[in-house]
């Protein structure tokens, strides 16, 4: 992993305000695109409660590693043994399939810049915007039970 | 950004890596899973690596679990751990690598493991931990399907 290259600090307020503002970009059409929605639409099928939803939430805004996000998902498909939960009709599969899947986005945001480690940790900012949009549909369509 | 978070950036980053180099092994082994190993086997293992004081510890525990599946004349679980031993032996040269490019004080390659292991003991059990996090969770997974 190389470090960042020297630059200076109007330079580095400048890079991170490009690139604040292409992952809000992509964040918006995440919501656009609706794959949140259609995803919590599914989770509210399950016997899933709203903690259970937020604890992904929080740990992906602690966490400095996507992994960390992915690991616990295949915890708890592993541990759904009635398969009412993250296991149900290969849910927690296809949430991990679409945060991997926003890496190609992350890799475009982050493309010619000299920090090696950048693509993964706007790959990790996009999936803490996946996993707030995906927690607020959730909470939204399970509004009233 | 101090050393030690330099350092903690250097192994999220290599941690994120390594998750898909962590399935493969529970991949290969996935029709032992949920069957002749256990998910109280993988957390045993898990337990054991985030506890342990040293990565000797770690690698001691997989050797016994390995000897105890051969004494019992289970050869397919006898592989099993043998695989997870070598995949952690592994690690000891990424760890090498790691610590080298951090500019750490490390002896030259070739040293001798006694001599490597008093330097890079911490390393090599911070790496062990995040690849059997990952190992464990994706085996857990698999028990599912």
């Amino acid at each position: 992993m190389s470090d960042t290259r020297k630059i200076s600090p109007e330079e580095q307020r400048r890079l991170l305000a490009s690139l604040r503002s292409k992952i809000a970009e992509v964040s918006d059409e995440q919501v656009h695109e609706g794959r949140p929605r259609h995803l919590a639409s599914k989770l509210t099928q399950t016997e899933l409660d709203k903690s259970q939803i937020r604890n992904l939430e929080n740990l992906a805004y602690t966490t400095d590693k996507i992994s960390d996000i992915t690991d616990l998902l295949k915890k708890l498909i592993g541990r759904d043994t009635r398969g009412k939960r993250w296991a149900k009709d290969g849910i927690g599969q296809e949430v991990i399939g679409a945060l991997e899947g926003l890496r190609g986005e992350a890799d475009k945001i982050a493309e010619n810049q000299l920090d090696a480690d950048l693509p993964r940790r706007v790959h990790l900012e996009l999936c803490r915007e996946f996993v707030k949009h995906l927690a607020a549909e959730f909470i939204y369509q399970k509004r009233g039970e | 950004m101090n050393d030690q978070m330099r350092m903690r950036s250097r192994v999220a980053a290599w941690s994120d890596r390594a998750q898909k180099q962590a399935a493969g092994p529970a991949e290969r082994f996935r029709d032992l899973l949920g069957r002749r190993i256990g998910t109280a086997q993988l957390s045993g293992l898990n337990n054991i690596a985030h506890a342990a004081a040293s990565f000797e510890q770690v690698k001691d525990y997989v050797v016994h679990q390995g000897k105890k599946a051969e004494n019992a004349g289970r050869f397919d679980v006898k592989e099993y751990w043998d695989e997870v031993g070598k995949a952690l032996t592994g690690l000891e040269e990424d760890a090498w690598k790691l610590a080298t490019e951090a500019g750490e004080d490390v002896p030259p390659k070739g040293s001798k493991p006694k001599e490597m292991r008093e330097k890079l003991d911490w390393l090599y059990l911070w790496l062990g931990k995040e690849y059997v996090q990952h190992f464990v969770a994706h085996s857990i997974m698999l028990t599912r399907q």
